[in-house]
C-alpha cells in the first residue's frame, strides 16, 4: 500500500479522499491555489502545497505543478478525485513518468475511453447500444447541418472532452445550429482546453441511469449496480439514487445494463472504479452515453447501498491488489438518495452565488452523510464549482429515504450565499418525484409547474416576532454573532479591487 | 415597543414586550382588526436563532439578514421581511424614451462583450457574457437600441446587479 499520496483537487471530495487515507494510515498531501489557502482540504491534509493562482490553468489543471508537487512532497501515488485533472490522460501519463501511481485507469485508457467519439466507438464494436449520431467531431456548419439533418432534431452538441453538462447545447432547429457550435466550443475550451464538439440525437424525454464498474488489475471486473440521475438542471446532476425507481419495477434491468457497462469497460481494459452513463428511453431501451474514468460525484449513493469503499477500493486496485469481492457477494440494501447543495439560487435561473458562508448548521442523525468541502466564515469563491456538499441518506425503502433527506434538509441551514437546500425539499414532496416518474426534464417541467409554498399564519406570526425581537436588542441580525453581514454585493466589488491592486 | 415588517407587500406591525423569558405580542396586519395579546415563551438559543413556545408548538426561527432584508425561516417554511416603504410605489420611472439600463444578472467576471460602444443592437442580442463557478451567462438586450456608457471591458470582475451599459433610442 502507498505511504503518501497527493489529493490533486480541492472542496468536498479531498475532504473525503483525505479522510480515507487517513483510515488506510497513509499520509495525505493537498494542493491549492491562492484563494484556496484556507480551504478545508488543505487544513485537513498532513501536507500542503500552493500551486499559483486561483485560475484553474495556474493551479489545479496545471500538470507540471502538481507533479512537481507530488515530487517535493515525496508522494508516491496521486489520487485526481473528479473534475480538474481526473480524465486527462496527459496528466495520469506525467505521473506515470514521474514514478507516481495516478489511482483510475491506464492513460491509454483514460485517453480511449475520454474522447466520447472514441468511446462511442468502443461501446458499439462491445455490442453496447449507442445514440445516434456523427462517429467523430464536427467544426464545420455545414457537416453539423448534415449529420443533423441525417438523425433528425432536435440533436445535442456535446464536447468530446467533455462532462458534467460543459459545452453543451441543445439544437432544436438548423438556424440554432451556428451559435450554439459557437457557445458550446466555447466552453469546453474554457473547461477542458479542447474546442471540440460532436453531435448526437437527442433522446425524449430520457432517464440518465449510470452503472458503477469495480476492476482490478489481474482482469477482474464487476459491477455495483445503477444511481439514477434523471434530475438534472443544465445537464448537470442534482439528486441521484439507487435503487432506479425503473429497477423497481423491472428488475431483470440492472443486470442487463450491468453487464452491458462490464462489457464496454472490458473492452477498454478499464481498471479501478469507473462509471459507465446511459440513457434508458420509455420503452427500456439503454444507449450508451459515455464512460466516466473516475470516481463519480454521487458515488456515496453507493457506497451506502452496497457497503463498500469506493475510495478505498481505488486504494487497494492502484496498490494493485485484487478484488476481494465477486459479483456474486455484491448485495443492494434499502434506498440511498443524494442531493447536491450548490451555491446557486434556484429562484433565480440557479444563478450561481458565491460569498461568505455566515452561517452554519450542519444536518445529522441515523442514515444521515453529508460530505462537505465548506465551514463557517469560508468564503466560497467564484473561480470553482459551485459544489458546496452531498447530502446523503440511507433508509429501509425509497418512501423513508425521502422522508429522511426531508427532514436532513430542514436541519441544514447555510446562510451567507443562496443555496438549493429549500428547492430540494420541495421538490421531494412532489407527486410525480415520489411516483418515480423521472426523466432528465423532470426539473424544467416541475419549475413550470409547481406552486408558491405558503407558509401557515402561525409561521408567518412567529417569524414577524423573531424579526421584531432581533430588530431591537441592539443590534444587526448577523453582527452580534460576530460575522459582519455585508451583502455579497460589495464583496463583490472588495474582491475586485484587490485584484487590481496585485 | 412596536416593530413594522413589509411582508408580501404589505405591512405588519408586531407589538410586543419583553418580560424575562416571555414576550407579549401581537402581530397586526394593515387594514386588519389587531388580534388579542398573546404569550410565548422566547429565547436566542444560537445567533440569529429565536426558539419560540407559543400555547405549545415549538417554533426555532433562523434569520438571515441580506440586504433585501431579513429571511426568517422555520424548518422549511421561509418568510422574507422587508423593511417598511422599500419597494413601494417605486414603479421604473420613465417610458420608451429614456435610457433602458442593462444589468449584470449575476457576479461573475466578464469573459466577452459582444458589443461596441455606439453599436445599434436588437433585442434579444447578446451584449456581454459573465462566468461565475464555470458557468456562462449572456446578458442579452432587453429591447432594441444603441448601446452607450459600456462599463465594462473583458476581464472586469462585477457585482449581481452591477450597471453593464444603457440602451438608447437610435434617434437620440
Amino acid at each position: 500500500m502507498f505511504r503518501k499520496v497527493l489529493v490533486a483537487n480541492r472542496g468536498e471530495i479531498a475532504v473525503r479522499i483525505i479522510r480515507a487515507l487517513r483510515e488506510f494510515e497513509i499520509e495525505s498531501v493537498a494542493v491549492y491555489s491562492d484563494v484556496d489557502r484556507a480551504a478545508l482540504h488543505v487544513r485537513m491534509a498532513d501536507e500542503a502545497v500552493c500551486l499559483g493562482a486561483a485560475d484553474s490553468r495556474e493551479s489545479y489543471l496545471n500538470i507540471e505543478r502538481v507533479v512537481e508537487a507530488a515530487r517535493r512532497t515525496g508522494a508516491d501515488a496521486v489520487h485526481p478525485g473528479y473534475g480538474f485533472l481526473s480524465e486527462n490522460a496527459d496528466f495520469a501519463q506525467a505521473c506515470v513518468d514521474a514514478g507516481l501511481t495516478f489511482i483510475g485507469p491506464s492513460p491509454d485508457t483514460i485517453r480511449r475511453m475520454g474522447s466520447k467519439t472514441a468511446a462511442r466507438a468502443i461501446a458499439r464494436e462491445a455490442g453496447v447500444p449507442t445514440v445516434p449520431g456523427a462517429a467523430g467531431a464536427v467544426s464545420e456548419l455545414s457537416e453539423a447541418l448534415a449529420i443533423a439533418a441525417e438523425v433528425g432534431y432536435p440533436v445535442l452538441l456535446k464536447a468530446a472532452a467533455g462532462g458534467g453538462g460543459k459545452g453543451m447545447r441543445l439544437v432544436s432547429s438548423p438556424g440554432e445550429m451556428q451559435a450554439a457550435i459557437r457557445d458550446a466550443s466555447s466552453e469546453a475550451e474554457r473547461a477542458f482546453h479542447d474546442a471540440r464538439v460532436y453531435i448526437e440525437k437527442a433522446v425524449v424525454r430520457p432517464r440518465h441511469i449510470e452503472i458503477q464498474v469495480l476492476g482490478d488489475q489481474h482482469g477482474n471486473l464487476i459491477h455495483l449496480g445503477e444511481r439514477e440521475c434523471s434530475l438534472q438542471r443544465r445537464h448537470q446532476k442534482v439528486i441521484e439514487e439507487c435503487p432506479s425507481p425503473l429497477m423497481a419495477i423491472h428488475p431483470e434491468l440492472r443486470e442487463r445494463m450491468g453487464e452491458a457497462a462490464c462489457r464496454a469497460a472490458r473492452a477498454a481494459g478499464y481498471y479501478n472504479a469507473g462509471t459507465v452513463e446511459f440513457l434508458v428511453d420509455s420503452s427500456l431501451n439503454f444507449y450508451f452515453l459515455e464512460m466516466n474514468t473516475r470516481l463519480q460525484v454521487e458515488h456515496p449513493v453507493t457506497e451506502l447501498v452496497t457497503g463498500l469503499d469506493l475510495v478505498h477500493q481505488q486504494l487497494r486496485i492502484a496498490a494493485g491488489e485484487r478484488l476481494e469481492i465477486s459479483q456474486r457477494d455484491v448485495r443492494w440494501r434499502g434506498s440511498a438518495m443524494e442531493c447536491r447543495i450548490y451555491a446557486e439560487d434556484p429562484e433565480n435561473g440557479f444563478l450561481p452565488s458565491p460569498g461568505l458562508i455566515t452561517r452554519l448548521h450542519r444536518p445529522t442523525g441515523p442514515g444521515v452523510r453529508l460530505d462537505a468541502g465548506v465551514y463557517l466564515g469560508w468564503t466560497i469563491p467564484m473561480e470553482y464549482d459551485p459544489l458546496v456538499a452531498k447530502l446523503s441518506v440511507h433508509a429501509e425503502n425509497r418512501h423513508l429515504a425521502i422522508a429522511r433527506l426531508r427532514g436532513a434538509l430542514e436541519e441544514y441551514s447555510v446562510n451567507g450565499v443562496k443555496t438549493t437546500i429549500s428547492f430540494f425539499h420541495q421538490i421531494l414532496n412532489d407527486t410525480e418525484f415520489r411516483a418515480g416518474h423521472l426523466h432528465t426534464g423532470f426539473i424544467e417541467e416541475y419549475m413550470a409547474r409547481r406552486g408558491k409554498e405558503t407558509p401557515d399564519e402561525k409561521v408567518v406570526e412567529m417569524a414577524a416576532l423573531a424579526g421584531a425581537l432581533a430588530a431591537t436588542r441592539g443590534n444587526g441580525v448577523l453582527r452580534s454573532s460576530g460575522v459582519a453581514a455585508r451583502p455579497a454585493a460589495s464583496r463583490w466589488r472588495s474582491s475586485g479591487r484587490a485584484r487590481g491592486l496585485r | 415597543m412596536i416593530v413594522k415588517h413589509q411582508l408580501n407587500g404589505e405591512v405588519v406591525s408586531v407589538e410586543f414586550r419583553v418580560s424575562g423569558g416571555d414576550v407579549v405580542y401581537r402581530v397586526i396586519h394593515e387594514g386588519r382588526d389587531a388580534p388579542p395579546f398573546q404569550t410565548a415563551s422566547h429565547v436566542e438559543a444560537e445567533p440569529g436563532v429565536f426558539s419560540l413556545i407559543c400555547g405549545l408548538r415549538s417554533f426555532d426561527v433562523r434569520l438571515e439578514h441580506a440586504h433585501y432584508g431579513t429571511m426568517a425561516q422555520h424548518r422549511s417554511s421561509r418568510v422574507l421581511l422587508e423593511p417598511v416603504n422599500r419597494g413601494r410605489g417605486r414603479g421604473e420611472a420613465g417610458g420608451a424614451a429614456s435610457p433602458t439600463p442593462v444589468k449584470a444578472a449575476m457576479p461573475g467576471r466578464v469573459i466577452r462583450v459582444l458589443a461596441a460602444e455606439g453599436e445599434s443592437v436588437s433585442a434579444g442580442q447578446g451584449l456581454v457574457v459573465l462566468e461565475a463557478m464555470k458557468m456562462q451567462n449572456e446578458i442579452n438586450a432587453p429591447r432594441a437600441g444603441v448601446v452607450r456608457h459600456l462599463a465594462v471591458s473583458e476581464g472586469a470582475v462585477v457585482a449581481a446587479g452591477a450597471l453593464l451599459c444603457l440602451l438608447e433610442n437610435p434617434a437620440e
